[in-house]
């Protein structure tokens, strides 16, 4: 019971939430919002407590605690009070700013941390939809535009789609060794090879269209244009981070006999996703959409990571998935805050001549590119870094330089919105009306330094997430 | 007497938090008058510490010196580690006292209310570059060669000419291509010192640490490939250098000047620290590649800077020809190690670092020149002047001594490294002397015709009629870049002294390389 508190207390909260805001007389009472960030930090206090020093399985092997996970759990609580904080006004305004988007966050949010904890195929699958349904209502929450509702449709059908290849993949599997868990499946001496790996496709293919690997890819842009941007700032963080997790008890339970058929996967993928992500990206003129193509590229890192980790370890991958959700959550926030009632500053346009217009937030928006970009002295450089090591240690130097390659074309169009906010003369010269609360504006500010802190002096966090695979 | 600091983070930190003060400062328009002075300060104060180092170091070794040494990443095997050598310390004092004047010379030639951002923006440019020559460690230079870049991006898109964006552009997606091949192969480097030479994990990044690998000849020539494209873009050789000219057109005056003068070199002295010592079997094997390259560069970039009609079109094109000799001097050398009696040929190291030194003098001399024209008359091209000495008599013998500097006339500091190198290149082949001097003849053709065209004559239209000469500051600037241009020209011998130990180090190092090894 202790070494799933956190679950049942975040499941209990999500369930008050949505009680206090169903009978509170005010629907945009501030109490729910108050009360989530409670959970959370409860949660994470929670969370702390119970580290476990070893992995333990529990429930009849279904469910796994160890250091990985609850280090997973507490960077979804802090991206998750990000979130909060940041678009408080947004989200008052866009009127979403009540129970039910709490509620329906903290139900995600208990849905992935059921998927980082699954050490069988049931509490995975279990997880994963978990994790997606309230996203998809959380999209349409409030029906004020078509594309709302476009958006929310294509990712239910797109997602829907993963979970059913997933379950076929995971009755394949069944079939072949008789087990749905991890360990179990690993350790069958007498496996029916056919049935498992066409199963271990199904799984992998089910997974890669969560993260939006090219080619399922499709959904990403729209989805992230579709959404409002709160909702994008959810998709493109915590789920990533969440998916991540599931990808690496997989490949390093279930799998990890299977590492070659896996293996060349995760190759093409990553090469397709890596060129195609930035290629597209150079086209698009709306930011959110740019951001979901930069997303594909970096996803594609994350899987090169992957197929490295049988040979380098899974290090590098985490690294590289922890820095992009919060590179992520940073531009989002920054998008965020420029936005305005009727007004979704959603162009890269949008943010001409803002050096001029703030100059503070101008700054914290540059570092944020060309930490994307992988340009040092940022972290996201650090990021790139190590996953290039670890291909090249494993003897992939080619495969080093392509990725390379294709991060150049990606650094021409991050470096456009630079160009945009400091070398293009503004629109009109008001200043910014800030849409975030004095804490966020602190924030986004440290939050932003902390992208260049960490990037002068990264040991710190190279160190901790070397501590979580002990 | 020896005062134990961490001098070399001195000189790399002290003027990039300066340059973040400042541009915290920049908002206080109540202080105005005082804070305009700031920069200029820090500029100043910089300079001790490395008099400190210029007093301190030893002569005639090859060691490194003032090392400073912390554990950075040590999962990586990244340290934190500096320390400086002959070629290191000359460039660091170039770096230094080329900001310094950028920043007297933003006295008048930059509007009042972003001076301090455009100060702030060359001292912690500044530092990086600092940074670049002082690391020891690959992937902190990598770091600093990379980080460089980001307040020069800045610098030519909020402050150059028109086509800025295109320019600036232009400058950073070439150096980041070429830079990501010098990281793979800094990574693959690494992964051979670990694995292969069973190096300790903890320095393996280290720049000594990666000299002298066991790597086969295919290795060797990858790797030489992948190194020499990234330090080829930056010098820049020919074909890759066609980022320079719209970049120093576009830049601002202080950038040009910082580009020329100290970015160009970090090309240079990246063959010098990676590519001669780590791959000498594949630098042999190139070596006439990139001295046909260089000649390339001399004689058809001196045939097209004739034909600019653009001052700093002109003078961008003529360094990319000066340079070519650095190449030329560095590989020259490099095959007559490895081929012949090897006792003199440190003259084309001594030659090539001196010719980086004396082309960062003078082709900023010669880019604060235009700029001198362009704040006053806010025109580049030659057509528009006529006459000039008419109006500025100062700034005309100024120009004319930089001019003839830049031809590479005896007694001035671009005379010693160009003759070192075509001494040497007799060693080699009569033909690739002749190239080489070509030089001579078609600098002289396209620096003093430009010269001619813009300065002497009759007055050509009312606005050169109306050219006030040299402001207090301008004059300060010529006058120390002058006065460096001859001193050094005349007397070279203090430079020679400081690199004695480097260059023979690296000698011998090239020259242990290849004993064992078929002479070809």
């Amino acid at each position: 019971m202790i070494a799933i508190a956190p679950e049942i207390f975040v499941g209990s909260m999500a369930c008050i939430v949505l009680l206090v805001g169903a009978f509170s007389k005010n629907q945009y009472n501030p109490i729910t919002y108050i009360l989530s960030l409670l959970t959370l930090s409860i949660a994470l206090m929670l969370t702390f407590a119970t580290m476990p020093i070893t992995a333990n399985t529990l429930y009849a092997n279904s469910f796994i605690v160890d250091r990985f996970a609850h280090s997973f759990k507490i960077i979804l609580y802090l991206l998750l009070v990000g979130i909060f904080v940041y678009s408080r006004n947004y989200t008052y305004e866009r009127k979403f700013f009540q129970g039910e988007f709490f509620a329906l966050s903290l139900f995600s949010l208990l849905g992935m941390m059921v998927l980082i904890s699954s050490a069988n195929f049931l509490t995975l699958y279990l997880g994963l939809e978990l994790f997606v349904l309230p996203i998809y209502a959380m999209i349409v929450l409030v029906k004020e535009q078509s594309k709302y509702i476009e958006a929310a449709i294509k990712y239910f059908i797109i997602g829907s789609l993963g979970s059913g290849l997933l379950l076929y993949g995971i009755s394949l599997i069944y079939g072949g060794v008789g087990t749905i868990s991890f360990a179990a499946i690993a350790n069958t001496t007498t496996p029916n090879l056919l049935l498992l790996q066409l199963g271990m496709i199904f799984v992998v293919v089910g997974i890669t269209l969560e993260f939006g690997a090219v080619p399922f890819h499709m959904w990403l842009p729209d989805v992230y244009e579709g959404s409002p941007t709160t909702v994008t700032m959810i998709i493109s963080t915590i789920p990533k981070l969440a998916v991540f997790a599931a990808a690496y008890r997989l490949l390093t339970l279930a799998f990890v006999n299977l590492n070659s058929s896996w293996q060349e996967i995760f190759l093409v993928l990553a090469i397709i996703s890596v060129f195609l992500g930035n290629f597209m990206a150079i086209a698009q003129t709306n930011i959110k959409r740019m951001l979901a193509y930069s997303t594909i590229s970096h996803i594609a890192f994350i899987l090169l990571a992957m197929f490295v980790a049988p040979t380098a370890g899974f290090q590098p991958a985490i690294f590289y998935t922890i820095v992009y959700a919060f590179m992520a959550l940073a531009a989002f926030a920054v998008i965020i805050y420029m936005t305005n009632v009727g007004f979704e500053a959603d162009l890269i346009s949008d943010f001409r001549g803002l050096n001029q217009r703030a100059p503070w937030l101008a700054f914290i928006m540059l570092l944020i590119m060309f930490s994307l970009a992988g340009v040092p002295p940022l972290v996201g450089f650090y990021a790139k870094l190590q996953v290039l090591q670890a291909v090249v240690n494993s003897g992939y130097s080619w495969l080093a330089v392509l990725a390379l390659l294709a991060s150049v074309i990606g650094a021409f169009y991050y470096l456009r919105v630079v160009r945009e906010m400091y070398f293009v003369a503004p629109q009109q010269n008001s200043t910014i009306d800030a849409n975030m609360s004095v804490v966020g504006k602190i924030l986004l500010s440290g939050h932003g330094l902390a992208l260049l802190i960490f990037g002068i002096y990264p040991a710190m966090m190279v160190y901790w997430c070397l501590t979580m695979l002990q | 007497m020896k005062i134990s600091l961490p001098w070399l983070s001195i000189i790399i930190w002290l003027p990039i938090i300066a340059g973040i003060l400042l541009l915290f400062l920049q908002k206080m328009k109540a202080i105005a008058n005082i804070t305009r002075f700031l920069p200029l300060i820090t500029a100043i104060v910089t300079l001790l510490p490395i008099y400190y180092v210029l007093q301190n170091f030893t002569l005639g070794t090859g060691n490194m010196q003032f090392t400073e040494l912390h554990n950075w990443l040590p999962t990586l095997g990244i340290q934190y580690a500096l320390g400086v050598d002959g070629f290191a310390i000359l460039l660091v004092a170039l770096t230094v006292f080329m900001t310094l004047l950028v920043v007297i010379a933003g006295f008048n030639q930059v509007k009042k209310d972003i001076y301090l951002q455009y100060c702030a923006n060359f001292l912690i440019m500044q530092g990086l570059m600092c940074g670049v020559f002082l690391a020891l460690d690959a992937i902190l230079f990598y770091v600093f060669f990379e980080a460089m870049m980001i307040p020069m991006f800045l610098l030519i898109g909020l402050w150059g000419s028109a086509n800025r964006i295109y320019a600036t552009f232009k400058f950073i997606l070439y150096t980041l291509f070429g830079s990501l091949f010098l990281l793979v192969a800094l990574l693959y480097l690494n992964h051979v010192a670990v694995h292969v030479a069973g190096l300790s994990q903890l320095e393996s990044f280290r720049i000594a640490n990666l000299q002298g690998l066991p790597l086969e000849l295919t290795a060797q020539k990858w790797l030489f490939a992948a190194m020499l494209l990234a330090f080829a873009i930056k010098i820049p050789m020919w074909p890759v250098h066609t980022w320079l000219p719209d970049a120093h057109v576009e830049a601002p005056t202080g950038g040009s000047m910082i580009l020329a003068a100290i970015m160009l070199k970090m090309g240079g002295y990246g063959i010098l620290r990676f590519l001669l010592p780590m791959l000498p079997a594949a630098c042999d094997f190139y070596a006439n590649f990139v001295i046909a390259l260089s000649l390339v560069a001399i004689v058809y970039i001196g045939l097209v800077s004739i034909v600019q009609k653009d001052l700093k079109k002109l003078i961008a094109y003529s360094s990319i020809a000066h340079m070519g000799f650095v190449t030329l001097g560095l590989f020259l050398t490099c095959k007559i190690v490895i081929h012949s009696d090897y006792k003199n040929s440190a003259l084309g190291i001594d030659g090539a670092v001196l010719q980086m030194l004396s082309h960062g003098f003078i082709s900023a001399a010669l880019f604060f020149c235009v700029g001198i024209l362009y704040v006053r008359l806010h025109t580049r091209q030659i057509s528009d002047y006529g006459g000039v000495v008419n109006t500025m008599p100062i700034f005309a013998s100024f120009l004319m001594l930089f001019a003839l500097a830049n031809v590479g006339m005896p007694g001035t500091f671009g005379f010693v490294g160009e003759f070192f190198i075509i001494l040497l290149s007799f060693k080699i082949s009569f033909w690739v002397a002749l190239l080489a001097g070509l030089s001579l003849i078609l600098g002289v053709a396209y620096t003093l015709w430009m010269y001619k065209r813009v300065v002497f004559g009759t007055v050509a239209n009312d606005a050169v009629a109306g050219l006030q000469d040299l402001a207090i500051n301008e004059k300060i600037v010529c006058m120390l870049l002058a006065g460096a241009i001859l001193l050094f020209g005349i007397w070279p011998n203090p430079l020679l002294n400081i690199l004695r130990g480097s260059s023979q180090q690296l000698i011998s190092q090239l020259h242990k390389s290849t004993v064992g090894q078929v002479k070809l």
